[in-house]
């Protein structure tokens, strides 16, 4: 069963968050609880290139402002078990992927925060059950396709990463604009705890 | 396609470590069932390099109140107080630092799956990785010891990672290339049945030369420092043995065991050590269960002839030697043909870069490169990267160091601009390593349960500050070192800087501060020659502003030539004590609230679970004037010791204790008499039967070294027991500031 997947949506271009202003903003959730599943800590990665940013430690996964290929965006990569199918288990990733962005974008702190709602990257962290191989992506396409359904209606999926060392990820992109309310409403049933 | 690691490396990895991972899974299903005692299931844990986080506990403070973590698995643990599912740490032991590409690509993969895309390398050239989950580690594992490496004895009261100079086999003042000697003993004590009964941890390390830091031997509990001889006109290797070094809450230089030992007796003699420590050092209190205790109490000579008495009856083991004809001339062969450098294009900031990151190596045409990690870390894309370019470059021959860097050695010097331009792309090409900007840090509050200030935190502030004004700063400046530990547990190797910071806590009024108590003057080479001395605490906001200005006045009033240690010394304690006063009075909280909050931390500065009694008032505090006079009289200690009068430091700092305790008693009892026989008795009656002084971790540990002085004055006052009983007393007014605002209350949020 895989149970390392993650979803990250990208911020739009020029959007550039100070990862010192993303600080105190997790801790506050943490405080008041704003956020599905136990939330245990906040790390602070931006003195990495390109690297996880600043991340939210949860019990069932960690969510983050991440900064990796320096394109900044908001991933939620599950650790521990998830919904009985893999689609549900997807919605799930990128629900709590948006109710941080919704959080974020009422942040003062935070203007102009903006996300690119059109994309949103798969990513399977399991290189036993999940390669990045054309036949692991083959293999998962059905439930993928599935699951960009679900999200946006109509949506391709591409494999984004050639070399066989990095995690499979696979860019799901929507044929149609959508809004945040629009995805919150898509992924309503869905959730991590 | 196998559905398990396990399966699926059956063939790949050693058979015996893959029993014993066997085994470690067994005995993790056995504690889910609880029919294994959490306690043994603790040792084996950390035996497996698989130690505790903050918050474990299942408790967490999260600014405004303490609140239950409620874990999914509930009541089970995975040890006294450790919630099973609260995310952990794994510890990778790197034997020497060495690492090989495949062995790179593994751990990319594992933090990226397991842990959170991060790599730490650690004081100890070891690998950290956080937020582990502890139902991960056997295919962690699995995965690690198909490419070699294991967690085993990487925690716990075993073997350490064995640690050597990253520039062994290419320096130029070596003696001799140590990485056979500490590869095959490391090889040899891992799992060995004589380092399985230890009452501590116990760390050995190999140095090729002398008078470096090469790998710190004089702070280690067996240390090597290769050296060799002529017998019948033959040059014969060996290496002077050291033992009982050690940093911890009381740092002890290590005393020479044999001056020259052959290479053939190593196995023996630290399998005798080994032995003799089982049997002789302590195991109830492991306060003072570290070797360096057992050394300094029977003292060299006792000690050296418990080993060798125990070497002679040791039976023989073909393992001492067996290896010894299997060394090779050289243990790296380069990948390319060493060039000059002369000619090449030089990118942007390739010079600076050249002048910090690069040595030139003994070989003729080759350099060793340090890719400096900022604050030891590296992404799992990183990690790649950089094992791609030491795929083109250099091959195996990658390690870690001590100082939480990454070096590549054999790179032939006309590829320096071309690895330089392919290590910027990835981010990995900043300059500055092994100057002032590349501080160490262990992870202090971050991840560490025992951490009580933001080491990583002020860490990251000072390199981006002193970052910017790199470029302007005078070369005196730029060759110290900062070293920064998040409690008195030295783990960041704060004694060893000539700037050393340690994390602690002051009270104003019912607020506490975190603060970090400024160690002056330790010395990293010499194999860590000398150790530093505590000069005062200042809060954490305000330690940017005393490093500028030590910093500033070293510049503006150091003679030619003169070093840092000794314009200390020069300056003189009372003088950097002086310098600091404008830092040590507390504003109230309605003054500067900034002040009492910790780096990259937004919430109200806590220690865990303290700070949650009633408010004890707004006023100074009667403990908080008696306890200024223990300070003080422990800083005349130390002044004393600065003079050479040991007797007095030592006389002094026994009495800095007493005054301490007696402010602490006083908060119960005003009338207790200024007699050590009153103060000892109401202390232990009031404050350490009732387990009240007891801190979660130390508990009574300080308490003990006061006790132990009363009973026991020292027998000789040399400057030894004079540098011990300060250590002492510092820590023992620490534990009496904590211990009072644990009782009497600390309100650490103003809401």
């Amino acid at each position: 069963m895989l149970q390392r997947i993650g979803t990250k949506l990208f911020l739009k271009e020029g959007c550039d968050p100070d990862p010192a202003a993303l600080i105190p903003v997790m801790q506050g959730w943490i405080q008041r609880r704003q956020l599905p599943g136990l939330l245990i800590d906040v790390a602070d990665y931006s003195h990495v290139h390109h690297g996880p940013g600043i991340m939210l430690i949860c019990n069932e996964g960690d969510l983050s402002v991440d900064f990796a290929e320096g394109r900044p965006g908001i991933l939620y990569m599950r650790k521990r078990k998830h919904a009985p199918t893999l689609p549900d288990g997807l919605l799930a990733c990128v629900r709590q992927c948006l109710l941080a962005a919704e959080l974020l974008q009422r942040e003062d702190s935070l203007p102009g925060l903006q996300l690119d709602l059109r994309q949103t990257r798969v990513i399977f962290s399991d290189r036993l059950r999940a390669p990045n191989t054309p036949e692991a992506f083959a293999s998962r396409r059905g439930e993928l396709a599935l699951f960009a359904y679900r999200l946006y209606g109509d949506a391709s999926l591409d494999q984004v990463h050639d070399d066989p060392r990095e995690n499979l990820a696979v860019s799901v992109v929507a044929a149609d604009d959508h809004s945040l309310a629009s995805l919150l409403g898509r992924t309503a049933a869905a959730s991590v705890s | 396609m196998s559905d398990s690691w396990k399966a699926a490396l059956q063939d790949r990895m050693p058979q015996d470590w893959s029993r014993e991972i066997d085994i470690f899974e067994g005995q993790m299903e056995l504690r889910r069932q609880d029919r294994l005692d959490e306690k043994v299931f603790a040792e084996t844990r950390l035996r497996r390099g698989i130690y505790g986080q903050r918050y474990d506990n299942g408790q967490r403070h999260d600014g405004i109140e303490t609140r239950p973590l409620d874990f999914p698995s509930g009541d089970l643990t995975k040890g006294p107080d450790t919630m099973w599912d609260a995310p952990g740490m794994q510890r990778i032991k790197v034997p020497y630092g060495g690492l090989s590409i495949a062995q790179m690509e593994a751990l990319a993969d594992l933090a990226e799956e397991y842990s959170d895309a991060i790599l730490h390398v650690t004081t100890r050239q070891d690998f950290q990785l956080h937020y582990i989950h502890i139902d991960d580690t056997p295919d962690l594992m699995r995965r690690l010891a198909a490419v070699g490496l294991t967690t085993r004895e990487a925690c716990g009261n075993s073997v350490r990672n064995v640690t050597a100079c990253p520039l062994a086999g290419v320096c130029r003042d070596q003696t001799f290339d140590v990485t056979p000697y500490s590869a095959a003993l490391a090889d040899f004590l891992l799992g060995h049945d004589d380092v399985q009964d230890f009452g501590r941890k116990f760390k050995v390390a190999f140095s090729g030369c002398e008078h470096h830091a090469c790998a710190l031997v004089n702070m280690h509990d067996l240390g090597f420092l290769a050296r060799t001889r002529e017998v019948n006109g033959e040059i014969e290797r060996g290496f002077t043995i050291y033992v009982g070094g050690g940093l911890g809450t009381v740092p002890h230089q290590a005393q020479v065991l044999e001056e020259f030992a052959t290479v053939d007796e190593i196995m023996p003699i630290s399998q005798a050590v080994s032995r003799v420590f089982a049997r002789h050092g302590e195991k109830r209190n492991r306060n003072r269960a570290r070797i360096k205790f057992l050394v300094a109490s029977l003292g060299i000579e006792e000690f050296r002839r418990l080993v060798r008495e125990e070497r002679e009856t040791l039976p023989r083991d073909e393992a001492w030697t067996d290896w010894i004809d299997e060394v090779p001339v050289e243990w790296e062969r380069p990948l390319r043909a060493g060039m000059a450098l002369n000619g090449s294009d030089r990118p942007a900031g390739f010079d600076e870069w050249y002048r910090t990151n690069v040595y030139r190596q003994r070989q003729p045409g080759y350099s060793v490169i340090t890719v400096n990690l900022p604050l030891g870390d590296i992404t799992s894309w990183q990690m790649r990267q950089l094992a791609d370019i030491a795929r083109e470059y250099v091959s195996d021959n990658v390690r870690t160091t001590v100082e939480q860097n990454i070096v590549l050695r054999w790179v032939p010097d006309a590829d320096l601009p071309a690895l330089f331009g392919a290590l910027k792309a990835v981010g990995l090409g900043d300059a500055g390593a092994g100057t002032i900007v590349d501080i160490t840090a262990c992870p202090g509050t971050d991840t560490c349960k025992l951490g009580i200030a933001s080491s990583r935190g002020l860490a990251a502030e000072l390199r981006q500050r002193l970052a910017v004004r790199n470029a302007t700063m005078p070369d005196a400046v730029k060759d110290l070192k900062i070293k920064i530990s998040g409690c008195f547990n030295s783990c960041g190797q704060h004694h060893v800087a000539d700037i050393g910071f340690f994390g602690n806590s002051r009270r104003s009024g019912n607020h506490k501060v975190p603060h970090f108590q400024v160690v002056l003057g330790g010395q990293w080479d010499e194999n860590a020659g000398s150790f530093g001395l505590a000069m005062t605490a200042v809060p954490a906001k305000s330690v940017p502003e005393v490093l500028d200005a030590l910093t500033d006045r070293y510049v503006a009033e150091r003679e030619r030539g003169e070093t840092f240690q000794s314009w200390v010394r020069r300056l003189g304690r009372k003088e950097v004590r002086a310098m600091f006063q404008q830092w040590t009075k507390l504003p109230t909280y309605e003054e500067k609230p900034d002040l009492f909050l910790d780096w990259g931390d937004s919430r109200s500065y806590s220690i865990g679970d303290i700070g949650v009694g009633e408010c004890a008032g707004e006023v100074v505090s009667l403990f908080s004037i008696e306890i200024s006079k223990a300070e003080s009289e422990h800083f005349d200690a130390l002044l004393a010791l600065d003079e050479g009068d040991y007797r007095q430091a030592e006389g002094r700092s026994y009495q800095a204790m007493l005054m301490a305790a007696r402010a602490l008693i006083r908060t119960q009892y005003l009338d207790v008499s200024l007699e050590a026989d009153d103060i000892v008795s109401e202390f232990r009656t009031r404050f350490y039967d009732t387990e009240l002084f007891f801190d979660r971790y130390a508990k009574g540990k300080f308490a003990r070294y006061l006790f132990a002085r009363y009973a026991s004055p020292p027998a000789r006052n040399g400057e030894r027991e004079a540098r011990q009983r300060i250590e002492e007393a510092q820590l023992f007014i620490e534990a009496t500031h904590s211990a009072e605002a644990r009782i009497n209350g600390v309100i650490v949020n103003p809401a």
